[in-house]
């Protein structure tokens, strides 16, 4: 065993019980306060057992359980409490990264760790004091990343299990096809199969997993057999510049807060890390009055933009969002942070101004080389059933 | 000023966008087990889908079998049976 998974099974509930610690051991559910309807998003076991399932309105839920609490989504909440877990795992071992298709999952190589901490146990027990307790991290150890994931699944509440490697294919043999990176339809397609766990699709010749569910199933396959070569990979620490701004009081107006936003924009292209830079990512966050609840897009833009267009493209945006109640503070993250360039504009947006130098660029390369060099694409004959009958590449010679 | 009418056209400037380009393909009956990419043969998974085209028998004739075929690395590659000279090309359908 090298590779660690550590999860954190519902992750947005349990960092809700980080300030109201009171809560734990409550049937907790995790709803989405925007749609007409109110689902389930998640739920603890203690509302499992009770019968409430992640799909159900919130109506059936409180009928089944009225002793069920619900929480609404913290996403700013969720970022910060994910990036500081991640900032603590990075004290421990070099690699870390984050699971991109679960919140609080992270997988940690500790391959040449051992003689620092003495064994890999002490290792791995030095990860999981990295959370809080009532998160309740589980822990898996294995050799693959796959193989951990799953030990972490069937691992207690603040405990590792640990798959030696000659034990592997026994382990995963048992486990449930559920486990699989598959979409939900293709796991309920197997359980119709007769497939309910990794060893009977291990069992399956490989070619015929792989025609029937193509490269996911090949992948899928591979996995069941133990065969995971995916490597730890750390993500690039990204450069960002975060700006603050606490409103006065809570504030409704759009345009109160556009003006608040140009004001950070302003003092973020300020600093020393954006001065003369351009930037490509903004992250919006907000934080909403009342109970936890806030608010956060990511917005990526076609092209690197200075203050100006920014402050354009953000007040555009906020015009189409839709917020939950009165804003009280509001926070910036801008990312992917470039030097200056200059911009390419767009060939059919070439004004007649624009024309001109680029006629005179395609005469001087036809003196130089007596043919045009530049081509475009035109529609032949897009209907034909022959492919490259379709479209052709023709002349630009204005 | 007005062209000449009877200026010829320009069809050599006219270049045919995604033309078949031979490859080297194992077969067994006509039926593809193996491909050649690179100097690496690339053994075929499954043959996902095959479909046969014919058209164009009043002058010269095309007569051609296409297969979508998923290779073990599990890439994908659309590959035709010149049924006319018994050539193999890759092509985007």
């Amino acid at each position: 065993m090298s590779i660690v998974c550590l999860r954190v099974p519902g992750f947005a509930l349990r960092i809700a019980l980080l300030d109201q610690p009171h809560l734990d051991g409550h049937p907790l559910v995790l709803s989405n306060p925007r749609s007409g309807r109110a689902q389930v998003l998640d739920a603890t076991p203690e509302a499992l057992e009770k019968g409430i399932r992640p799909g159900m309105t919130v109506k059936e839920a409180t009928a089944l359980c009225p002793a069920a609490i619900v929480l609404m989504p913290d996403p700013v909440r969720e970022t910060t409490i994910a990036q500081q877990i991640r900032d603590r795992l990075d004290r421990v071992s070099p690699l870390v990264e984050p699971d991109d298709q679960e919140q609080g999952c992270w997988y940690i190589d500790l391959n040449g760790l051992e003689r620092y901490y003495g064994s890999y146990a002490n290792a791995a027990r030095r990860l999981i004091e990295c959370i809080h307790p009532i998160l309740r991290v589980r822990a898996g150890a294995a050799s693959t990343k796959f193989t951990a994931r799953v030990a972490a699944g069937i691992a207690g509440a603040g405990a590792l299990h640990t798959v030696a490697a000659d034990e592997e294919a026994v382990f995963l043999a048992d486990a449930a096809i559920s486990w699989l990176p598959l979409p939900p339809e293709t796991i309920r397609e197997l359980d119709r199969l007769g497939i309910p766990t990794l060893g009977a699709l291990a069992r399956l010749p490989g070619r015929k997993v792989a025609a029937r569910f193509g490269p996911a199933g090949r992948r899928a396959w591979d996995l069941a057999h133990g065969r995971d070569d995916r490597p730890v990979v750390s993500p690039p620490r990204i450069q960002s510049v975060v700006e603050h701004l606490v409103m006065p009081s809570p504030v409704v107006s759009r345009e109160m807060l556009v003006v608040g936003l140009r004001q950070m924009v302003t003092r973020a292209f300020s600093k020393p890390a954006l001065k003369g830079r351009q930037a490509r990512q903004v992250t919006l966050r907000a934080i909403i009055e009342g109970e936890r609840r806030s608010w956060e897009r990511t917005v990526t833009l076609n092209e690197p933009c200075g203050p100006e267009r920014l402050a354009r493209a953000l007040d555009l945006r906020l015009h189409t969002i839709e917020l939950n109640g009165p804003v009280e503070s509001l926070t910036l993250e801008l990312s992917g942070i470039v030097d200056e360039s200059a911009r390419q504009e767009a060939f059919p947006l070439m004004g007649p101004r624009a024309t001109a130098p680029l006629t005179e660029a395609i005469h001087q390369l036809k003196q130089r080389y007596g043919l045009s060099p530049m081509y475009h694409v035109v529609e032949v004959e897009p209907w034909s059933r022959i492919p490259e009958r379709r479209h052709a590449l023709i002349t630009y010679d204005p | 000023m007005v062209a000449h009418s009877r200026t010829p056209s320009r069809a050599d400037h006219l270049r045919p966008l995604n033309a078949p380009q031979p490859i080297t393909v194992v077969a067994d009956h006509a039926m593809p087990i193996a491909v050649v990419i690179n100097h690496h043969r690339h053994g075929v998974d499954a043959v996902q889908d095959m479909w046969i085209v014919q058209d164009e028998w009043w002058r010269q004739p095309i007569n051609r079998q296409y297969f979508i075929l998923l290779l073990d690395d599990g890439s994908r590659r659309t590959v035709f049976l010149d049924r006319e000279d018994s050539a193999w090309y890759a092509q985007d359908y």
